[in-house]
């Protein structure tokens, strides 16, 4: 993925229209399409960036490009009867002129991404299953709560998105976590490996399920397990904006059992905040009186997070923007119940699709 | 033009939908309202993906790809949606589910 264009490499023009609307950038031979756009601050559609949800594809109405990622998921959405491919896993060949199936955005992105090198340090397990760790960058990257970023290693091929858990203006270090997932090269690398000393490629920032202190608005986080990570910037970005003095923030936070939870005495600390409410999910036990009495600055639920919500949070005031973040099965249930059940509008709500 | 049979009317439970290939042109997709069939445009006109992996509440059809959502029943857009999806008339008779398609 990130490989920032060399100098000797073979630059094209890339001429992409939409709507009527035309735009160009230049895209080095070895650089990702997308990436290559974007960081040109152009308002080009995407999710992932990673080859798996599709947002990205376009019609190649001139030239040719090759995959970077023969076997992208996200190429089930591309029809190559009609030259469709996902831009953020191909390269240029020649000059291209490309047709999107919808719009630009509606606004470049804050911050356009760009190619950044970080060190490894101070990795820890949290619970037996998720890594906490830092990257060291070179240079301080600015980002918006909320966002992630492509991450690649030396020894596994393939960049993957992790989300941010910390939250500065302009920060030279970037905070992770990794779920341990059975079969994901990139993690079994890390939960097999001492980590701390490597070296990480890095682009971004991406995604626009970000937090934006200026829009006057209640905020609903709703996490899995890992997804809790975006949801810590979140509330330390609207903490030092204090965005919580006049706004109600409540964070659901579903995991298995009280084992299985973390950062909760970050989430206790934020919890003090009158304004701000912190409930933990419990999917797998009843939580127990001892967890109440230790931990009295959250509110505890037994059963999957979007069952606990719906009990929460019968009426949100249309004000709210609602983030969710979690494994895929998670984040289905409840984008369901958001949307079926509590009627909500998809205008509300905000997430990112990758996993 | 003319009624074309698409399914039998058992193959699509209430509150699901499927989609099926149709001879007079593009593929359709059918959705029992808790009994009232409801058939429109298969794929989502904001980004081509089949809006049978979306979600259906028997009143508002939600792609769930952007989250693009449409009233069923009008296929006027709301939320998200930029565009009005393309419905067709539907009736069910002796267990069949047929459209009425202008190009048949």
């Amino acid at each position: 993925m990130a490989s920032e264009p060399t100098t000797r490499s073979k630059s094209h023009r890339i001429v992409v229209s939409a709507r009527g609307e035309t735009r160009e950038f230049a895209c080095g031979e070895d650089e990702h399409i997308l990436y290559a756009g974007l960081r040109a601050g152009l308002p080009l559609p995407y999710e992932c960036a990673s080859g798996t949800c599709g947002t990205c594809k376009a019609v190649v109405v001139e030239g040719t490009t090759r995959y970077a990622w023969e076997e992208a998921p996200g190429r089930k959405y591309t029809r190559a009867e009609r030259k469709e491919v996902l831009t953020c896993q191909s390269f240029a060949l020649s000059a291209l002129a490309l047709s999107l199936p919808g719009a630009f955005t509606a606004k470049p992105p804050r911050v356009a991404p760009e190619y950044f090198s970080g060190t490894i340090a101070r990795s820890r397990l949290l619970i037996p299953d998720v890594i906490e760790f830092d990257l060291e960058l070179e240079r301080p990257m600015s980002f918006d709560a909320g966002q992630f970023v492509l991450l690649e290693v030396e020894a596994v091929a393939g960049a993957r998105s992790y989300s941010m858990v910390n939250f500065e203006p302009e920060s030279r270090v970037l905070r992770f976590l990794v779920k341990r997932f059975p079969g994901g090269a990139l993690t079994e690398w890390m939960f097999s490996h001492p980590i701390d000393g490597t070296q990480v490629k890095v682009f971004g920032p991406l995604g626009r399920a970000s937090f934006d202190s200026g829009e006057i608005r209640h905020v609903l986080c709703i996490a899995g397990g890992s997804g809790i990570a975006g949801m810590m910037s979140i509330l330390e970005s609207g903490k030092r904006d204090e965005h919580f003095d006049d706004h109600d923030m409540q964070v659901f936070f579903g995991v298995r059992t009280l084992q299985d939870a973390f950062y909760l005495d970050e989430l206790k600390a934020h919890a003090r905040h009158d304004r701000v409410r912190i409930t933990l999910g419990l999917s797998h036990e009843e939580p127990s009186e001892s967890a109440r009495a230790l931990h009295p600055e959250l509110e505890f639920d037994q059963g999957f997070i979007h069952e606990v919500v719906k009990r929460a949070v019968a009426e949100s005031p249309e004000d709210t923007t609602i983030y969710v973040a979690g494994p895929p099965p998670m984040v289905d249930a409840t984008l369901r119940m958001l949307l079926l059940e509590l009627k909500h509008s998809g205008k509300q709500i905000r997430y990112d699709k990758f996993s | 033009m003319g009624w074309e049979r698409v399914a039998g009317a058992e193959t699509i439970a209430p509150g699901k939908m499927q989609q099926f290939a149709t001879e007079g042109g593009d593929a359709v997709l059918i959705l029992n309202g808790e009994g009232t069939f409801y058939a429109c445009q298969a794929i989502c006109p904001h980004m081509d993906t089949p809006l049978e992996e979306g979600m259906f509440d028997g009143e508002t059809l939600t792609c769930h790809q952007h989250l693009w959502q449409w009233d069923i029943a009008t296929g006027d857009p709301k939320g998200l949606s930029e565009s009005p999806l393309e419905c067709l008339r539907v009736k069910s008779e002796g267990g069949t589910v047929m459209v009425w398609r202008d190009d048949s």
